[in-house]
């Protein structure tokens, strides 16, 4: 029984996802984990430090670090890159002024070589709001398709606000990470 | 009492069906003769179960959930039933095949019906104990809570007016709400001049970017309504706090504005103000504040911030931090708020940190 559960364990502990949400500040991270949780988004307020969240995933478990945007901060998240099984990048499409800072952050984040085996979920949010970049456009704007050919990546356009895209966009980031890591299951 | 029964006894009729279920599966694959011994067997070990249980009275041990972790506990008994069954077996093998098997069917089939009664059972008792469990004690302490605050008139002016505040949304195209961060600018910095909309200076203040709009999320015009409160009605807890004029300052500091966009944000969730009646003993009590003070919300919200700070210090926090020092400061003040003979903010011990105004 002792050997049952600890092989037990170990098996639920393979189970586990390491996620690391960022973007630029007020571009929706807090909110899209809330709402993939089925929890209250009306109360949210800026994100200073960082929020940790496990949410039951399918049969995994997503350890979703969520840190916070704020310029300051940014030098700051290299503290989350270990382990980091899946990388959420959230753009907010509607804030087209500051999507050239939003390039130049994701390509350097990318630069980073502890998450060059993650895969990147890039979020195009806010695509309720009028006017919001297409997410065609976004893939355009941030040059994804310049990126190296080794790196797994999906752009999926979404709304925290309606919670539409959320689920497709997680479906693929933990597919993707599963067949990496649980080949064998 | 009733409850604590009841949860025995739904424990007792999923042991049943646990067990019977569990030994159906492994009787299919082995010999009749066999089957029929584990069955028995089965019987037993339930029936010795429940005896044992009910002579020995100890409830508690079985009420742990830990104790029987679905999980686990299944496959280990049967392991030892299936060995116990082997065991049996040999002993017996020159017994009558045929009156075995006759008697093996009817024991399948009684166990069958036990299964589908105790199931059955055990489904009444669950929903039975979940209705009264939840229902009854929750239902009582709102009526008794209910009771006792009584709401006159006043206070549910009040708290109607406090709702309608919190709906309305921050709106950088409004000239009021434009004028309201002006304003704010200027208690804050009272010799310069307020900045556009859109400007670094903001930052000074400690909102994350140009443009504080977007840290109002959202709600939040109310969040503005507090730190001007804030600044106006106790302007010198305000400067020490925007300054960070006391104590022994972490390196990296919590940004002011933002940090109070949060304690607004707190405030709200904790006294359960969006909900139709609170529900939270903090947002209970806060009602009865409310009869004496109108703008309870506003003061609380200061004490709230002054505390923040007094945390941050005390725990010699830096900004990675900022979430652990909000969460023990809404424990203190919650706990503040759960004090006897409260009735006005004045009452609330950490009242003193605003004190410094008087001085």
């Amino acid at each position: 029984m002792g050997l049952l559960s600890i092989i037990r364990k170990i098996k639920k502990k393979e189970k586990e996802m390491r996620i690391l949400m960022v973007g630029l500040d007020n571009s929706g991270k807090t909110t899209i984990v809330l709402k993939i949780n089925g929890e209250d988004t009306s109360v949210i307020s800026p994100t200073l430090g960082f929020n940790i969240k496990t949410i039951k995933y399918q049969k995994y478990s997503l350890n979703i670090w969520d840190v916070g945007g704020q310029k300051t901060i940014r030098s700051y998240w290299r503290n989350y890159f270990e382990q980091t099984d899946g990388l959420v990048w959230v753009v907010d499409s509607s804030d087209v002024r500051r999507l050239d800072d939003c390039r130049s952050e994701l390509e350097n984040l990318l630069k980073e070589e502890r998450l060059s085996g993650a895969s990147l979920l890039v979020f195009a949010n806010k695509q309720d709001i009028q006017g919001a970049l297409k997410p065609a456009e976004i893939v355009k704007v941030l040059n994804l398709d310049a990126m190296d050919k080794t790196r797994h990546w999906q752009l999926v356009g979404c709304s925290a606000y309606t919670g539409e895209g959320l689920l497709d966009g997680f479906d693929w980031l933990v597919q993707d990470i599963a067949s990496r890591i649980y080949m064998l299951d | 009492m009733m409850i604590k029964i009841g949860m025995l006894r739904i424990w007792m009729m999923s042991r049943c069906t646990h067990l019977l279920l569990y030994g159906g599966s492994v009787i299919s694959c082995m010999k009749p003769d066999a089957c029929k011994n584990l069955v028995t067997m089965e019987t037993k070990t339930i029936r010795r179960r429940l005896h044992h249980k009910d002579v020995d009275g100890r409830q508690n041990e079985y009420l742990d959930p830990s104790k029987f972790s679905g999980h686990n506990e299944p496959l280990v008994e049967n392991d030892n039933d299936a060995v116990h069954a082997k065991g049996y077996n040999r002993s017996k093998q020159d017994s009558d095949d045929k009156k075995k098997e006759v008697n093996l069917h009817w024991t399948l089939l009684l166990s069958n019906l036990t299964v589908q009664w105790s199931n059955w059972l055990a489904n009444i008792a669950i929903s039975s104990v979940s209705v009264v469990g939840r229902f009854l004690p929750i239902s009582f302490i709102s009526i008794n809570e209910q009771y006792q605050i009584c709401l006159s008139p006043l206070q549910e002016e009040r708290l109607r007016n406090l709702r309608e505040r919190l709906k309305i949304q921050f709106d950088g195209s409004c000239s009021s709400h434009q004028n309201a961060l002006k304003q704010l600018w200027q208690s804050a910095y009272p010799d310069r001049e307020a900045p556009p909309l859109k400007s670094e200076s903001w930052k000074e203040m400690g909102w994350q970017g140009c443009d504080p709009s977007t840290d109002f999320r959202g709600g939040g015009f109310v969040s503005l309504e507090n730190l001007i409160f804030f600044a106006k009605n106790y302007p010198n807890s305000f400067e020490i706090l925007l300054h960070k004029k006391q104590g022994t300052r972490a390196e990296w500091e919590y940004p002011f504005a933002v940090a109070g966009v949060n304690i607004s944000f707190m405030l709200i969730k904790m006294l359960d103000l969006k909900s139709e009646l609170p529900s939270s003993k903090a947002g209970i009590r806060f009602l009865k504040l409310l009869r004496d003070d109108e703008t309870a919300f506003d003061d609380l919200y200061c004490l709230a911030f002054c505390m923040l700070d007094a945390q941050w210090l005390a725990q010699r926090a830096s900004y990675m931090e900022f979430n652990d020092v909000m969460k023990s400061t809404r424990t203190q003040l919650e706990r503040e708020l759960a004090l006897e003979d409260i009735t006005t903010i004045k009452d609330l011990p950490a009242y003193n940190m605003l004190r410094i105004e008087s001085l």
